[in-house]
């Protein structure tokens, strides 16, 4: 973002905060200066769905329009004395079963946006549904998702090109054992479900059936057992999970905690995957919404307690073990549902619903006002519209992911949406790191990054590891107070290799930086490839390599158009019936790790 | 030269214009995973089928049919599944034995934009018959062309065995385009193929040895008096009709049968065609050891020298149980399952081989009789085989309504199955290519058999494949076309495709052969509602696009959760399993 736009969307922000009259923090220069586009900024989006359209109004209970509360919905009216209240307002309260939310709202790490929806909002779960994934507007079908949008635009040639040296974790993952459309992109899917694997790791129950006592249950076992352990993420998902901790203990009989206790232990175990998505099903409350007797209890009141203590949990989690600065979650549902109760206590499909998103990096606000409700609302009412839920996306795109305005643009199907104070300014490293990177040259590793001036910086210390989880300090680089580019080099003990770069302030407070890894190629493999540009046939000759190697051609769309085997010998590939243009051959290790050789293709 | 892998030959041979395709094999027995989790014996202790080849006169529903498709056919075509509603299974196995497609695709010049023929075959022609001009860069495209042609006759087979046994044969008398290179004798090789696929076995055999894409295979083409070549004389007995073992045919008989087949030559000037040339035949008399029952073949001189070959069949066809057994065994191998245990050997192998033998080399008899048995049928039976890539990948084009370019339209259509072909070599099954004279290692290296095709390197291949055919995104095919399923007809050939416990019945039922649990069930199908738990929602959205199907948003909800669950059935691994 250009600083002029930024200015300009911050005043609109005083504008947006101002209807509540609720403090926003104040936006310094520093903000614009770290909104330097850089892919994969080591920051995390926990996305919760959920799914079956979820009753804002007693989730986020707008205490000052209770009489029309009372007269459009009395059969699952909570008493305004169970509502739970937030600091700074005594106009809306939460739901009594969210006292989680309450307090991490009232310590600063809840923004709650209010009257989230889009123009002609749609009433049916499918429609609605694949208008939240794929961003679209309600008129317009897309088939990709908005995060599998964004991951094709910020790892260039995903998710055919990952993982590599460069990248080595899941793009994304969906705890549970369907990927959605969210992760779909224009290239194929960017992402895995982790129920792929996670019965060889009992990360959760999942989708296998037990293999029968006869000849076809003996190739089944062994064909589960050959998948498993091929799963190209398999050993970055085992090395987390077996690297990461919980620091909590999570609620029991919770779906949602049981998921988000994946997530902070595969996060803990230095998993440097983006997005997460999770799901609590469950919110089509059509009938017996809440209990005659109490309707403080029943079971929209069990589900938002569950939802409140799972982010409860996971967010104290996080802060136990100092990852909460990296990390933000979003919920979202497909629709809220109708201000007037339906006659058996229960509400049926809606339009607008509260947005929640936490973390410690957010800017604890409600971003707009208690909707007006009718004095007597008919089945024909709805919420009104406030904020477009592609706001939202923009801005934890811009603003969390620091992607620039222009591929904010582009992931959101060409369109422009108004941004909202969802984040707190400045929760990121004292100063900015730019350009971190290791690579291999000369057989050694290069360790480099650039900062603005640095003169509360003590020094750069070096952390090496080769597990991606026990770090040993290496050495140290001064700081020159005016910042600059800086480099360090290292013989690593091990080809597949991890680095950190920890920022140590005069204070001696520290932070880390994200972890670089590097995959050194200059063992003794030898890759020749000839002729290069190739016009009838190329030619692969391998000498020294410890393993066999895959060779995948790929044309510039990224389309396999040979493949092959070799280990230390010379494998012929014809190409005379290929188009001209530039190819990229990838030679990929037992380990996953794959090479990268431009080839071009020009016919005599 | 089949002993000579293919790094040797092409340090023998300096690859030119003329190269064909060299894409390795990956070879799966060294794969560290397959090492450490396949079969380290046999499977023991697995419960086995102990039915035996009485006529079958079990239930005959949806189960026992899809079946019969999957192990006869490739893939679950919906027109072949209706089609078995009005036969019983006798009459069913008959029409699969006895339907033969009249008029399969002949290799055709779809390549005319991408390199001219040089014979001026016009674009859309074949150019079988035409004249041959030893260009590399045409032959090439010839070669692609035999390709894509047999992979349009298995796309589009007639309710019939006739692709598979195709496929039975290319393994069992292998050759390997890659070493001979010639797109016409590979296309005869072909065609040689189809023509006995369910004929006469020694006859077969016969027209085999004189097959130009074998006589060059295997040497037979310079085998002389002078210095005779065993190549073919050694695999005809061990790889063709006896297989090897203790107390058959000596390192001498190789060497007399050798003898007796000089003379075989291939025109390699004009016609291509195979020839006698008697000056090149060895007229000694060949006396064979006591297991050919000493048996002399009589030294012939002039045109009669090319009838030493029938008195050398006769001899090793006089072996009778040897032969049949061996056929029937590698029958069950690729029809049923690897391993051929006691009980197997006794029920099935040994009446298979009696029938084999009276039937005087007939095939059809011998399928007959497995495919309309107790034994075919038996839940036992079903679900053991892990699909080979034929089956899997173009079975899931079969199944579930791949949809590919006009065939007319000869470049895309052709290019785009030239492609298929290029996965499927990458699936480690090269159709005109097999790994060696002894066929796919599947089918006979033991004790891991079958499971050599699971790998891994080929395992997320399979996955990423079904899944691009699957989705939106699709599966490259040619710079312009990708190729995927069209699900929304894949799911119209279910009765009730808007009833969501029918249809997900419906998929499992085509797709996987394994029965899942509830449990699993359950989860797939919040799949179709995407998490909901009522039908209705899933019912009113089929509803909502079969009454309005132009409008791509009603489209778009049920092609998304179409898309959804399909790849996810076929993520399972009961998907790799027939």
């Amino acid at each position: 973002m250009k600083r002029r736009d930024f200015i300009k969307m911050a005043s609109m922000a005083t504008m947006a905060c101002s209807v509540n009259g609720l403090p926003v923090h104040a936006f310094g220069q520093e903000q614009a200066i770290n909104k330097k586009t850089r892919n994969s900024n080591g920051k995390i989006l926990v996305l919760i769905r959920l799914s079956g359209g979820n009753d804002g109004l007693n989730t986020l209970v707008p205490l000052d329009q209770y009489s029309a509360l009372s007269a459009a919905r009395s059969n699952i009216l909570l008493p305004s004395s169970s509502v739970l209240s937030l600091n700074g307002t005594s106009d809306t309260g939460l739901h009594p079963a969210m006292t989680a939310m309450q307090n991490l709202y009232n310590n600063g790490k809840l923004n709650i946006i209010q009257g989230v929806s889009y123009p002609d909002p749609n009433y049916s779960h499918f429609r609605a549904t694949d208008i939240f994934s794929s961003a679209s507007d309600s008129s317009l079908y897309i088939n990709s998702g908005w995060i599998g949008r964004f991951i094709e635009n910020q790892f260039t040639g995903a998710p055919l090109a990952y993982p590599n040296p460069t990248f080595l974790d899941p793009l994304s993952i969906e705890i549970g054992y369907q990927a959605s459309s969210l992760i779909y992109g224009n290239n194929g899917l960017n992402g895995m479900t982790v129920s792929n694997i996670d019965y060889f790791y009992n990360i959760q129950n999942n989708f296998v059936d037990p293999a029968p006592n006869t000849k076809g249950g003996n190739e089944l076992t062994y064909v589960r057992l050959i998948a498993q352990q091929t799963e190209s993420y398999t050993s970055r998902i085992q090395l987390a999970t077996q690297g990461g901790t919980n620091s909590v203990t999570y609620p029991s009989n919770n779906d949602l905690a049981d998921q988000l206790k994946i997530v902070a232990k595969l996060i803990s175990g230095g998993l440097q995957t983006p997005v997460y998505i999770v799901t609590i099903n469950g919110f089509d409350t059509h009938n017996d919404q809440v209990d005659s007797a109490d309707h403080t209890q029943g079971e929209h009141a069990s589900l938002l307690g569950k939802l409140s203590s799972a982010i409860g949990a996971f967010q104290q989690d996080l802060e136990n073990q100092s990852l909460d600065n990296k990390v933000v979650g979003m919920t979202f549902s497909e629709f809220g549902r109708r201000i007037k109760s339906n006659g058996s206590a229960g509400t049926d499909h809606g339009t607008s619903e509260p947005v929640f998103v936490f973390g410690s990096a957010v800017n604890p606000a409600i971003i707009g006002a208690n909707p007006v409700l009718p004095a007597n609302a008919t089945v024909n009412d709805d919420l009104p519209l406030q904020h477009d839920f592609r706001q939202i996306y923009s801005t934890i795109l811009t603003d969390w992911f620091g992607v620039s305005a222009a591929n904010t643009q582009a992931i959101m199907n060409g369109n422009n949406y108004n941004w909202l104070p969802i984040f707190s300014p400045n929760t990121t490293l004292p100063i900015s790191l730019f350009n971190a990177s290791v690579k291999a040259e000369h057989c050694e590793a290069l360790i480099s990054w650039e900062t603005a001036s640095d003169e509360l910086v003590e020094r750069y210390d070096i952390l090496y590891s080769v597990d991606a989880l026990a770090f040993e300090k290496i050495g140290a680089v001064e700081a020159r107070s005016n910042g600059g580019m800086y480099t360090f080099k290292h013989n690593p003990s091990h080809d597949l290799c991890y680095y950190k770069i920890r920022i140590v302030q005069k204070d001696s407070t520290y932070v880390d930086s994200a972890i670089l890894s590097l995959r050194m190629f200059c063992d003794t493999r030898d890759v020749l490839i000839y002729p290069n540009p190739a016009d009838t046939q190329l030619s692969i000759t391998i000498r020294g390599s410890s393993s066999a190697l895959s060779l995948t051609l790929l044309n510039i769309e990224g389309a396999v158009v040979r493949y092959g085997m070799n280990q230390n010998d010379t494998t012929l590939i014809p190409v005379y019936d290929l188009p001209e243009g530039v190819y990229t051959l990838v030679l990929t290790d037992k380990e996953y790790f794959k090479e990268f050789h431009k080839v071009v293709i020009k016919h005599a | 030269m089949p002993h000579l892998n293919r790094a040797e030959f092409f340090d023998k041979f300096i690859p030119s214009k003329n190269t064909p395709v060299i894409i390795k094999t990956y070879d799966a027995s060294q794969d560290e995973l397959v090492k450490k989790y396949g079969n380290k014996s046999l499977p023991l202790q697995v419960k086995k089928s102990r039915s035996t080849l009485s006529p079958y006169a079990g239930p005959w529903g949806e189960k026992q049919k899809v079946h019969v498709l999957r192990r006869l056919t490739v893939g679950v075509k919906n027109t072949h599944y209706n089609a078995l509603a009005s036969l019983t299974p006798s009459q069913a196995i008959d029409v699969l034995l006895n339907t033969s497609n009249p008029s399969p695709l002949l290799p055709i010049n779809y390549y005319q934009n991408l390199q001219a023929d040089n014979q001026s075959i016009a674009y859309g022609q074949t150019w079988v018959g035409a004249p041959y001009n030893n260009d590399g860069t045409v032959n090439y495209y010839r070669y692609l062309s035999v390709r894509t042609a047999w992979f349009h006759n298995i796309l589009n087979q007639p309710m019939s065995i006739e692709e598979k046994m195709i496929a039975f044969w290319h393994n069992h008398f292998a050759t390997q385009y890659a070493m001979v290179g010639d797109a016409r004798l590979f296309h005869e090789y072909v065609l040689l193929l189809r023509q006995h696929a369910l004929g006469n076995f020694k006859t077969f055999v016969k027209d085999i040895t004189k097959n130009g894409m074998m006589l060059i295979y295997l040497n037979g083409a310079w085998n002389n008096q002078w210095s005779p070549d065993e190549n073919y004389a050694r695999e005809l007995q061990e790889l063709f009709t006896l297989g090897k073992g203790p107390n058959m045919y000596t390192e001498n008989d190789i060497k007399l049968a050798a003898k007796v087949l000089t003379g075989f030559r291939l025109d390699t000037n004009t016609s291509y065609n195979y020839f006698y040339d008697s000056s090149w035949h060895d007229t000694s008399n060949k006396v064979f050891s006591s297991f050919y029952n000493s048996t002399t073949i009589v030294g012939q001189s002039g045109a009669a020298g090319e009838t030493e070959l029938d008195a050398l069949l006769t001899m090793i066809f006089a072996k009778t149980n040897i032969v049949a057994k061996f056929i029937c065994r590698k029958i069950y191998r690729f029809f049923m399952h690897y391993d051929i245990d006691s009980d197997i050997e006794t029920n099935i192998i040994t009446p298979l081989a009696q029938t084999f033998i009276s039937s005087n080399w007939e095939i059809k008899p011998v399928l007959e009789q497995l495919f309309k048995s107790y034994h075919f049928f038996d839940p036992l039976s079903m679900d053991s085989v892990i699909r080979n890539p034929m089956d899997f990948y173009l079975g899931f084009m079969n199944t579930a309504h791949v949809e590919f370019p006009a065939t007319t339209s000869y470049e895309d259509y052709h290019w785009s199955l030239s492609t298929m072909g290029y996965l499927m070599d990458g699936l480690a099954m090269s159709i005109g290519d097999p790994p060696s004279v002894s066929g796919w290692t599947a089918y006979y290296q033991t004790p891991q058999f079958h499971q050599l095709w699971i790998n891994s390197d080929s395992i997320t291949k399979r996955m990423s494949y079904i899944d691009n055919l699957a989705n939106a995104w699709g599966q490259w095919a040619t710079p312009t076309i990708t190729v995927r399923s069209n699900v929304i007809a894949f799911a119209q050939d279910c009765s009730s495709p808007g009833d969501p416990d029918i249809l997900l019945d419906f998929f499992l039922s085509r797709l996987l052969s394994f029965t899942l649990s509830t449990t699993s069930k359950t989860t797939l199908k919040s799949v179709l509602l995407s998490g909901q738990t009522s039908n209705y929602y899933w019912t009113q959205a089929w509803i909502n696009y079969i009454n309005d199907p132009s409008d791509p948003t009603k489209e778009g909800i049920v092609l998304s959760r179409l898309r959804a669950l399909l790849t996810l059935i076929c993520r399972t691994a009961e998907h790799q399993i027939a």
